[in-house]
């Protein structure tokens, strides 16, 4: 009992350690980064830099390195400075061949970001399905939650709890004359009234085929939007605008994005490559002449311009400075040859799970000896036979400083006997 | 000897027992109160919203509750054997040392399963009086991790209480609180569904804990 009473404190010890001496070593470590964001002008035709570095100074330039005042920067992006180049009145009629209206434009520019953890996480399986032409100029928070997670479609009302019968055999009835198939696996939606209409929900139904589901003055429209899709949707970013351009973005089973566009649901692969979705941001805008995707990972920046018919006419990727310098990585190679980490990069849900270190192998290697080391000398300085505990030499080598650590502070067993005070 | 060994940590524990069942029935009474107050004064389109759009939890009086209950029983149960050694003698008693020890964790953690449980139930009694199933599953789910918090901070303030060593007292103190820091992670609702089962093991793995420190309380110097 009291070998396994030792071994138990050493794992949670060594789950601690693996968990929290690394988070407080980079915490440490960490540098900080220049706020980058790398924009495409379409009446310079080129890049656009803004910076700011870690004392919040602002800085505008050029591909070229040539600075230039904010001014001069709003100028070179209409669309993205509307209102102050009509404020000024400096916007231009035409750009790129393009008529510009400042009064239309909002509908012309619209911009969707995504972001690794949005792609799934922890929710209550309770829709708020909203009115979508009520008659009134708002939208309004429903006075229902919808659950499609049973063997039909459930309407609660909040005032009491309580399933208004009649709308919901209505909409099941709908959505199975859709061939819809009970109960959904996931529905999303944009349950805000800050929006100019309401799209309602995607459901994905129970074969892995995905619907359009609105409410039409209180009544249920069902489309299929795909049917027999073979990656499997794994996550919709549904979002209003007054364009109508897209219904939003799409993203399959095995990291494909897609633009799902409006009307027809078709989806537009996005033009991208190397994109990995659950590890890096996307931010996608369109203006009236290009769409221009911008993918950022932890060191860079990728920045793809493509016309509206997805031709690709510029790329740009720019390296940051590392946040991580070199010899901090290679200290923590040396010290933490793993990390637990209890969340995943793209998805809220929690979990335990350890990141062995790669980055520096060799460095990794020797951290592990240097622990086996301090383990021969530690039972050397006991005078410990290196025959006992066997398991011991197992955990140092294999858990590195971790192990040793967990090893010195749980003790050894069997006990040593030390010589009594005075007779030694 | 096992009958006789349950009845001394009854007597020790009882008043733990009714003292934090009182503790859970007021902060249920609170939170009670509270939604149908919310209830009564508005709309409940915002009360839903908060719950299910904002993820804001009704509940989260009872997200340090675990940790009391493990911290309050541990020292009820160990505090008094230990400073004046009280423990020795039962180790001297002709029982296995060990299995006397299991017997005392054992008591504590049956008085933590009891507690967490009967919260968690009259809890999810309450959930289920406002709100539909998916959301008493939510409520349940999430609460959980809270409760078996209290798992590591009993075995881990029961070990640090009964080392004679300082500096061991110290990091078993420093674990089990940092262990029980995984059990509260912020995250939604049932951020926990897929590895509750994993975290109960963990939690049940901590409670070998105590019994090395009570190898050497007894004064073998390991």
């Amino acid at each position: 009992m009291t070998t396994l009473s030792r071994y138990a404190a050493m794992a949670f010890a060594i789950v601690v350690l693996a968990t929290f001496l690394p988070r407080f070593f980079w915490q440490a470590m960490d540098g900080q980064q220049e706020r980058v964001q790398m924009v495409y002008s379409s009446v310079a035709q080129s890049f656009l830099f803004w910076t700011q570095d870690r004392y919040g100074r602002d800085s505008y330039h050029f591909e070229t390195g040539e600075e230039m005042d904010r001014r001069a920067y709003a100028l070179l992006l209409p669309f993205r400075f509307a209102r102050d180049l009509v404020r000024w009145g400096e916007m231009p009629e035409q750009v790129g061949g393009v008529d510009v209206n400042p009064e239309t434009l909002y509908r012309e520019v619209q911009e969707i970001r995504m972001r690794p953890r949005s792609l799934g996480g922890p929710e209550i399986p309770l829709y708020h399905l909203l009115e979508a032409a009520s008659g009134f100029a708002d939208l309004e928070m429903p006075k229902e939650v919808l659950r499609l997670s049973g063997k039909e479609a459930v309407f609660i009302r909040l005032r009491d709890g309580r399933p208004d019968m009649e709308k919901s055999q209505s909409f099941t009835e709908a959505l199975e004359r859709a061939d819809f198939h009970f109960p959904a696996k996931k529905a999303w939606g944009n349950p805000t009234t800050r929006k100019p209409f309401d799209w309602g929900l995607f459901v994905l139904d129970a074969r892995g085929d995905l619907f359009h589901l609105m409410q039409v003055q209180g009544r249920a429209v069902v489309r299929a939007a795909l049917k027999d899709f073979s990656p499997g949707v794994r996550h919709v970013h549904v979002e209003e605008h007054r364009g109508r351009h897209v219904f939003g973005m799409l993203v399959d089973e095995r990291g494909g994005v897609y633009r799902m566009n409006f009307p027809d649901y078709a989806l537009k692969p996005l033009p991208l490559k190397g994109y990995d979705p659950s590890t890096m941001r996307l931010v996608w805008r369109r203006d009236p002449l290009v769409h221009q995707y911008t993918v950022m990972e932890d060191n860079a920046l990728t920045l793809t311009v493509t016309d509206h018919g997805d031709n690709m006419l510029k790329e740009k990727r720019m390296e940051l400075d590392p946040v991580r310098s070199e010899s901090a990585r290679k200290m923590a190679s040396f010290l933490f040859p793993f990390r637990i980490f209890q969340s995943f990069p793209d998805s809220g849900f929690l979990t335990l799970r350890a990141d062995v270190s790669r980055d520096f192998p060799l460095v990794t290697g020797l951290g592990l000896f240097s622990a086996l080391f301090g383990l021969f000398l530690w039972r050397r300085f006991l005078g410990i036979s290196w025959k006992a505990s066997p398991l011991d030499w197992l955990v140092a080598g294999g858990c590195g400083f971790f192990g040793l650590l967990a090893i010195i502070w749980a003790g050894h067993v069997p006990a040593r006997r030390l010589p009594e005070r005075g007779k030694a | 000897m096992i009958q006789a060994l349950i009845f001394k940590e009854w007597l020790k524990l009882r008043w733990a027992l009714c003292g934090l069942l009182l503790v859970g029935l007021g902060i249920l009474g609170f939170m009670a109160q509270s939604l149908m107050a919310d209830f009564a004064s508005g709309p409940a389109v915002p009360i839903w919203q908060n719950l299910v759009e904002r993820q804001v939890m009704f509940f989260s009086g009872f997200k340090s509750f675990g940790i009391l209950t493990g911290l309050v029983t541990a020292l009820v149960q160990w505090l008094p054997d230990t400073p004046n050694r009280g423990l020795r003698l039962q180790f001297h008693l002709p029982f296995p040392q060990m299995q006397g020890m299991a017997v005392m964790v054992g008591c504590g953690a049956g008085l933590i399963f009891v507690v967490s449980l009967s919260m968690l139930g009259l809890l999810l009694l309450l959930t289920r009086y406002y709100f539909p199933p998916p959301v008493v599953e939510a409520v349940g789910i999430t609460m959980l991790p809270w409760l078996m918090a209290g798992l590591p901070v009993y075995a881990m303030s029961s070990a640090a209480l009964v080392e004679p060593h300082p500096l061991r007292k110290i990091c078993y103190a420093v674990i089990g609180w940092q262990v029980a820091a995984l059990y509260l992670e912020g995250c939604g609702y049932a951020g926990f569904k897929e590895v509750l089962f994993s975290y109960l093991l963990l939690g049940l793995g901590l409670l070998f804990a105590p019994f090395l420190p009570g190898k050497r309380f007894k004064g073998e110097g390991l």
